[in-house]
């Protein structure tokens, strides 16, 4: 988004500038619809060749649905969430790839050597228990932890109600704990 | 640091500092991936114009276009009709044409549709 030359304009917006014709929307849009697509992708595959074929997928569409996309039918980061999870779910039924080596490390500069390391196991050991949790609880611990999304929003992109979505996300959030319990220790969480 | 808000369970509590990881170490696509998906979002404007310029040419009918500049069939035949009589009067020329006139004065008379200056009243002084 740092190069996001249409900062202040939504992503609405920018869609129908794009289906109009508009070239640097198509730029603003990639920029700021890719990462997102291809993190959701990614943290529900955890293959990169894969979560980038899905996510390449899922914006196709939207290019091809901008010229017909109307004001205020939907969000288009909400849309774009259930294209994407969507996508990734199909692929999941077909080939589950558990590839926890894969999973892309990015450096933290602002925080010790030490601190990099407590982090980088619990994201590991976070990443590897959101794979054993069902799909759909997966989908919305995701969703609502990891990319900050509301209940309402969640409802939408999963196709369900916001009653659903709670109850997922608790059973999810049951789940990991009771996974990630166990290695509590061996991660330095008494640490802090 | 966790921030603990007051509604959350213990789950929340103790997931916070994996969900905080998590978000501070949120896979990010290449750049080769994103150039991907600029292409296609190009290739895709692309297309919309290649649609428009192929879009095939609407078909002319010549005789509605005929219909449309000289009003139908009937004012045709009339201009037709008035056409031939023309060429027809030029290729008979003047000696034909003396022979209707025939019957006519051979002197020339002059006819003033205008009323001269006098009978109007605007006598030279």
């Amino acid at each position: 988004m740092a190069l996001d030359s249409n900062r202040a304009v939504s992503d609405e917006a920018l869609l129908i500038l794009y289906g109009n014709g508009d070239r640097s929307a198509a730029r603003d849009l990639t920029l700021r619809m890719g990462p997102l697509a291809f993190r959701v992708a990614m943290r529900m595959l955890r293959d990169t060749a894969e979560a980038e074929d899905v996510a390449q997928d899922a914006l196709l569409r939207l290019w091809k649905i901008a010229p017909e996309w109307r004001k205020g039918e939907a969000k288009v980061t909400t849309w774009l969430y259930r294209v994407t999870a969507n996508l990734a779910t199909d692929r999941l039924r077909k080939r589950r790839v558990l590839g926890l080596d894969e999973a892309p490390e990015i450096e933290d500069d602002s925080a010790s050597p030490y601190d990099r390391m407590i982090d980088d196991a619990r994201a590991q050991a976070l990443q590897s228990a959101l794979d054993q949790l069902p799909e759909r609880q997966r989908e919305a611990v995701i969703l609502r932890h990891i990319e900050g999304l509301s209940n309402p929003q969640i409802a939408v992109a999963m196709e369900t109600g916001v009653e659903a979505v709670e109850s997922l996300t608790a059973r999810g959030k049951r789940a990991l704990t009771a996974l990630l319990k166990g290695q509590r220790e061996a991660l330095g969480y008494d640490h802090d | 640091m966790t921030m603990i808000k007051p509604h959350q369970d213990e789950d929340d509590i103790f997931l916070e500092p994996y969900f905080g990881a998590g978000r501070r170490q949120q896979p990010e696509p290449d750049t080769a991936f994103l150039g991907r998906i600029l292409a296609d979002a190009e290739a895709n404007l692309m297309s919309g114009c290649r649609t428009v310029a192929q879009r095939p040419a609407a078909k002319i009918d010549l005789r509605q276009l005929f219909a449309s500049i000289f009003g139908g069939w009937l004012p045709v035949g009339g201009m037709v009709s008035a056409g031939l009589a023309g060429v027809w009067i030029g290729f008979l020329g003047d000696v034909t044409m003396q022979s209707y006139l025939g019957a006519a004065p051979a002197t020339a008379s002059t006819v003033h549709l205008m009323p001269d200056s006098l009978s109007l009243g605007f006598a030279e002084e």
